[in-house]
């Protein structure tokens, strides 16, 4: 059996998703599972196509990884389809409801982040998510569960949420920003010169994500540019940025 | 040539032994050479020029070996359909080098399209782009080399990833030796290896006229500020009578160029311009028109030591630039 066809079956995926291909990272002990529907993207061009990444329930040891380009907006990127997420999380459905599985049969939060490797971002998203009532059946027990579970306040991530409006601030402006690596500094030229030619919301999203995910894997290195993120956060409440 | 055990200049039979021994390596030569070496966990690219620890050179005879670090690669070539997927087969936790074809294809479609790439500026790339000797230009196409297989293409992008242990990881640099000067702002209306007609400081004019009326030497590149890194591009031929200027890589639509600062004394401002403690260096490599225009040959460069290029990779296409990956430790 192909690689694809055993990961199509591990991820229980329904048509008109396949695999297109699959890539087993031994060293971090990740699975990426490169999902397509088959069809043509009429009039896009493969670097116009809204490349979603979403983390899934793990397969085995591995963290497993979605990537996907959902249809069309308001199409079925609205179903809850446990191998998909939605626009803007970094999550599966998959995840989200092993997630709320897990908190109902009495495990602590921060054991269901352990369980299931959910990193430190992640499971801030998650638990905002539930909090907000976006799962269905958490309920407030859940909310009320998790907000008694106040350890949690000791890891809160540094890094803003994709939803802060920082980062749109930040990607929209043209106010200097120093940074240090070469790679951030592309990154933030590319798509500042992007981000206000774009009009779907779901792109700027995408942009705002690469450029988070550039800040979570750099962290250690760059705690001048997360200093910054909090200067534009506070000339932007103040009114000052324009 | 000193020192074999951790790359540097060397003779084929001693590139064949750490080839043997295992060694990760990224190779630089002539095709003849290269096709010489045994399999093995090797890319490698045309280039008879390099700056070794000896000094900068021309050489016919000999290969220019660098150890690269991991726990563990793959090697995979790229045509111009799969290319854009290079970065999603790079590991999670280590880097890439990437190999072009001067001339080819697919260098035209990594220099246009490699910004846009899943994954670009998050997984570290960096490489070069591989040649011929100046006076062969033309008449020998440059070629890279999966070493795995001993397959040699023209066609075709070779990569190198490597893993990385958890607690290392490495940082892409540059040198650039130039600025931005003051002189006209410069916009295209398309992404292109040439351009005729552009916006010069906001009015409708020909890059080619600037140039000849200016006076401006056309071994200075263009310069566009990227969020503070410099990126150039290299003027390759301008043609007075089409009125058009060719680039050995592309201008971007919607990104301002100027024309660079004039250097003084180009060799000397260059060597000036390298790094004294770059840290641990793991790759580098170094353009040929730095080493011609910097008469490099004879001439040290410190640890930026590596192949003399025709276009360096650091994330995307760059010319007249040095590149280096450093490794960092937690």
């Amino acid at each position: 059996m192909r690689d694809t066809e055993l990961c199509k079956r591990l991820l229980v995926l329904q048509e008109p998703w396949d695999i297109s291909r699959v890539r087993v990272d031994t060293q971090c002990r990740e699975l990426h599972a490169y999902l397509t529907t088959g069809k043509p993207w009429f009039g896009r061009s493969p670097f116009e196509q809204h490349k979603w990444r979403w983390r899934h329930v793990n397969v085995g040891e591995y963290k497993t990884y979605i990537h996907a380009t959902l249809p069309d907006e308001g199409g079925s990127a609205n179903e809850p389809l446990p191998f998909l997420g939605s626009v803007g999380k970094d999550y599966t459905h998959g995840l989200a409801r092993r997630v709320v599985d897990c908190l109902h049969a009495g495990l602590g939060y921060r054991q269901v982040c352990d369980l299931l490797g959910i990193d430190v971002y992640l499971a801030w998203q998650i638990r905002h998510a539930i909090s907000e009532g976006q799962f269905p059946g958490a309920g407030d027990k859940l909310t009320a569960q998790m907000s008694a579970e106040n350890d949690t306040e000791q890891t809160r991530p540094t890094i803003p949420s994709t939803g802060d409006p920082v980062w749109f601030h930040l990607l929209a402006s043209e106010q200097p920003f120093h940074a240090n690596m070469l790679g951030l500094k592309l990154l933030l030229a590319r798509t500042r010169q992007e981000f206000s030619g774009l009009a779907s919301e779901d792109a700027k999203i995408i942009r705002v994500n690469a450029v988070r995910r550039f800040f979570i894997r750099h962290e250690k290195q760059l705690g001048d540019e997360i200093a910054q993120l909090d200067k534009f956060r506070n000339q932007s409440e103040a009114g000052s940025y324009e | 040539m000193s020192d074999v055990s951790c790359g540097g200049l060397m003779t084929p039979d001693q590139a064949a032994a750490l080839i043997n021994s295992g060694g990760v390596l990224s190779i630089a030569g002539e095709r003849e050479l290269l096709l010489k070496l045994p399999k093995g966990n090797w890319i490698g690219g045309t280039t008879p020029y390099f700056v070794a620890s000896q000094g900068g050179l021309c050489s016919r005879d000999y290969v220019y070996v660098q150890c690269l670090h991991g726990s563990g690669e793959s090697i995979r070539t790229y045509d111009g359909d799969h290319l854009p997927h290079v970065l999603e087969d790079a590991p999670e936790q280590g880097y890439s080098i990437i190999i072009l074809p001067a001339g080819s294809r697919v260098l035209e479609d990594y220099a246009r399209y490699a910004p846009t790439y899943f994954d670009m500026y998050i997984k570290p790339i960096a490489g070069w782009v591989s040649g011929a000797h100046v006076d062969e230009i033309g008449q020998i196409s440059a070629a890279v080399v999966d070493g795995s297989t001993g397959d040699l293409f023209t066609d075709r992008a070779v990569v190198l990833h490597v893993q990385l242990p958890e607690h290392e990881s490495v940082t892409v640099h540059t040198i650039n030796l130039f600025e931005a000067g003051d002189g006209p702002e410069l916009e295209f209306s398309a992404t292109g290896f040439s351009a005729k007609d552009c916006l010069i400081n906001g009015q409708p004019g020909n890059l080619a006229d600037t140039l000849q009326m200016s006076g401006i030497d056309s071994r200075w590149p263009l310069v566009a500020d990227y969020c503070g890194a410099l990126v150039n591009v290299s003027i390759q031929e301008v043609d007075q009578q089409a009125r058009a200027v060719r680039f050995y890589a592309p201008v971007f639509e919607g990104v301002r160029y100027r024309f660079a600062k004039p250097v003084a004394n180009y060799s000397e401002s260059f060597l000036a311009a390298m790094p004294g403690e770059p840290g641990e260096v793991l790759f580098s490599c170094n353009c040929i028109l730095n080493y011609l225009y910097s008469n490099l040959e004879g001439q040290r460069t410190g640890q930026m030591t590596g192949p003399i290029t025709f276009g360096e990779v650091a994330y995307q296409l760059l010319n007249q630039t040095a590149v280096y990956l450093t490794l960092e430790r937690d």
